[in-house]
């Protein structure tokens, strides 16, 4: 599975949210296949819960990790 | 038309194009009142626009867009609309696929729900029935009445009132599954569970409840139990029977432990029984020639060995029969061993007394037999002896026929005690002093070197009960015993005390005496004390014939020996009361 990054640190809602959006839309056959796996690196606490809900409606597994300055969301297809 | 220069003197537009600069202003104006009706338009569709996004971000949880942010140019080339649309077209087929999934997932629950095994009924939290299967149907009602939105608790419980036994009403109050054993509806047992189901606030929304029907279970279990405890009675029985069984019985399996070894056999062989110690093998047996025979026991072609063994039991030596029988699997594979330990200690015994005895019979017989002939061939032979000298020989020639004839008379004695026949007695009352007067006087003659002495006190003369030719008999073995064991002579006393009824006759003898166990053996059947001195003559059958004539009477015998001092016989008898008239 290849890993795509975007990093949307400096972007707050709802920009980073609809940037990351378009990235879910352009790639979604990808990452409905399991060929793909976004990274969203962004600094916006909001994102932090507002990107997993959005992407989970989708039917994508949405993973918050919480590094230094940042959070990183993994998004990509639920494991069976 | 109006001069273009005019009355100033300064060129002055002529009329028409004054009035063409007119017809300008007036486009111009028209045109800008045009564009600020367009730009009017359009804040009014970009107000419109982010209205909308905004409205579009609300719905999927983040604050709107402000012009600041991104002025309206930016907006319609970032295009969030597009972007939450397409969002919104994959959560729609996300959905569609989910909904999917659950009408899949819904059909199956029903499926469960009618097929398994187990009723189910589904209540909501005042316990009415939303929901029941077919099982809960068969099960439960006996009509195909309708219990949806009914009680359960009317429309079944009727019989448990106690709400110990409501399993509706235990999860409830619990808020937790629960679990009946044994609920018994209409005859039949049911495990019951019930759980709840919750909202998101926490409250119980539905109760399922399902019930498993075990009756036909429980009463498998109950024949299973019995089943099981009879097995266990008749294993008890059978263990009964091979624990306290006389013989020793060992079964070890191929690689040489005990799996089954019963009283007799941990006593001999030194080992636990297999409760005690279940890991216990061959190797731990107190008798390395009976572990060597196990150990040989794979190898050897024939399935049972037998071999007589000495072991040691408590203080006594104990001579057993080893049968060793090999258990071979229907492959002929070794599969162990069974051994039984038969105690031949008496029968090889016995067997050993009637190897000596036919040994001590057949010299008892020859010597006098020797005699007879001897003479008789004299007598026949040569007619030159006197006749005092014939008249001694056919004393002799009769003396050891008589000798004949009480080893052949005791023979059949014991024969007849052996067969349970008995002898016949013939009881008179009898006056012992004259009958031992009487034996004596022939002893004298024939023992001289002995001296008999009677001690019969006068007070003491006893009349017994008693058959004649028996007491004859018992008294000639017991003086004829303190004869020959006495061989250097001595006194030789025959007593006679009265005590409690009873006539105390006593035969002692300063003679070589016994030890405790020849004492011991003395009775048995072809025991003599020293079968090695064939000096002695005697068939070790005289006190046994005497134990049994003495017991014959109502009478007891019993001895008395001291090794090398002398041996008292004493023999008691009832003494002869007169019946009353």
């Amino acid at each position: 599975m290849r890993t795509v990054e975007m990093d949307i640190r400096g972007q707050i809602c709802p920009s980073c949210l609809l940037l990351a959006l378009r990235e879910v839309n352009q790639r979604h056959g990808q990452l409905l296949a399991g060929e793909v796996c976004l990274v969203v690196l962004t600094d916006n606490r909001d994102a932090v819960g507002t990107i997993p809900d959005a992407v989970s409606n989708m039917g994508f597994a949405a993973e918050v990790e919480k590094l230094v300055g940042c959070y990183r969301i993994t998004i990509q297809r639920p494991h069976d | 038309m109006t001069d273009f220069y005019g009355d100033t003197g300064v060129l002055q537009p002529r009329g028409e194009d004054l009035a063409r600069k007119a017809e300008e202003r007036s486009e111009l104006a028209l045109l800008r009142a045009e564009n600020a009706r367009l730009a009017a338009v359009n804040r009014e569709v970009m107000g419109y626009v982010r209205g909308k996004v905004n409205d579009l971000l609300g719905v999927i949880g983040t604050k709107g867009l402000s012009p600041e942010e991104l002025d309206d140019n930016g907006l319609i080339e970032f295009d969030p609309i597009g972007i939450v649309v397409q969002t919104f077209q994959h959560i729609l087929e996300n959905l569609q696929e989910t909904n999917q999934k659950l009408h899949f997932a819904h059909e199956e629950i029903q499926t469960v729900f009618e097929t398994v095994g187990a009723g189910i009924m589904v209540l909501d939290p005042q316990g009415r029935v939303i929901s029941c299967n077919q099982k809960i149907r068969d099960l439960m009602l006996s009509d195909d009445l309708a219990c949806h939105g009914k009680k359960c608790r009317q429309q079944f419980c009727g019989q448990h009132p106690d709400d110990q036994r409501c399993i509706f009403a235990a999860v409830m109050q619990n808020r937790r599954e629960q679990r009946f054993s044994d609920w018994s509806f209409k005859g039949r047992s049911f495990d019951v569970i019930g759980r709840p189901m919750f909202d998101e606030a926490g409250d119980i929304t539905h109760v399922v409840l399902a019930y498993h029907d075990v009756s036909a279970r429980r009463d498998a279990e109950a024949a299973l139990l019995a089943a099981l405890q009879e097995t266990q009675e008749t294993n008890a029985k059978i263990n009964g029977i091979l624990r306290s069984a006389a013989d020793g019985i060992l079964v070890t399996d191929a690689a040489g432990r005990v799996v089954l070894i019963n009283r007799r056999a941990e006593e001999l062989l030194g080992l636990a029984s297999v409760e005690e110690n279940p890991v216990q093998g061959i190797e731990q047996i107190d008798h390395s020639e009976l572990v060597e025979l196990l150990r040989q026991a794979p190898r050897r072609e024939q399935e049972l060995l037998s071999r007589d063994l000495g072991f040691t039991a408590g203080s006594s030596l104990r001579t057993c029969q080893a049968r060793i029988t090999v258990i071979k699997s229907q492959q002929d594979e070794f599969n162990g061993c069974i051994t039984l330990l038969h105690d031949v200690t008496e029968q090889r015994t016995i067997d050993r007394m009637k190897d000596e005895f036919v040994s001590t019979a057949a010299h008892e017989l020859r010597t006098p037999l020797a005699t007879i002939i001897g003479y008789a061939d004299l007598l026949q032979m040569d007619n030159s002896y006197t006749p005092e000298q014939q008249a001694e020989f056919l004393q002799q020639i009769q003396s050891k026929a008589e000798r004949l004839g009480e080893i052949v008379s005791d023979l059949l004695d014991i024969s007849r005690i052996e067969s349970g026949e008995g002898v016949n007695l013939d009881l008179r009352p009898l006056r012992l002093d004259k009958l031992c007067e009487e034996v004596v006087r022939g002893l004298r003659l024939q023992s001289p070197g002995h001296n008999f002495v009677l001690d019969f006190p006068p007070a003491d003369v006893a009349v017994v009960t008693a058959d004649r030719y028996a007491m004859v008999q018992i008294l000639e073995n017991l003086l004829s015993n303190a004869v020959k064991y006495s061989p250097a002579g001595g006194e030789i006393r025959i007593s006679c005390r009265v005590r409690k009824g009873r006539c105390i006759l006593a035969v002692s003898d300063q003679g070589i005496g016994m030890t405790a166990d020849q004492q011991e053996r003395v009775f048995d059947k072809f025991y003599r004390a020293d079968a090695t001195n064939t000096a002695i003559p005697g068939t070790g059958l005289g006190m046994t014939i005497v134990r049994h004539l003495v017991e014959a009477q109502s009478g007891q015998v019993s001895i008395d020996s001291t090794f090398g001092r002398g041996t008292t016989v004493t023999v008691s008898l009832p003494v002869f009361t007169a019946p009353a008239e």
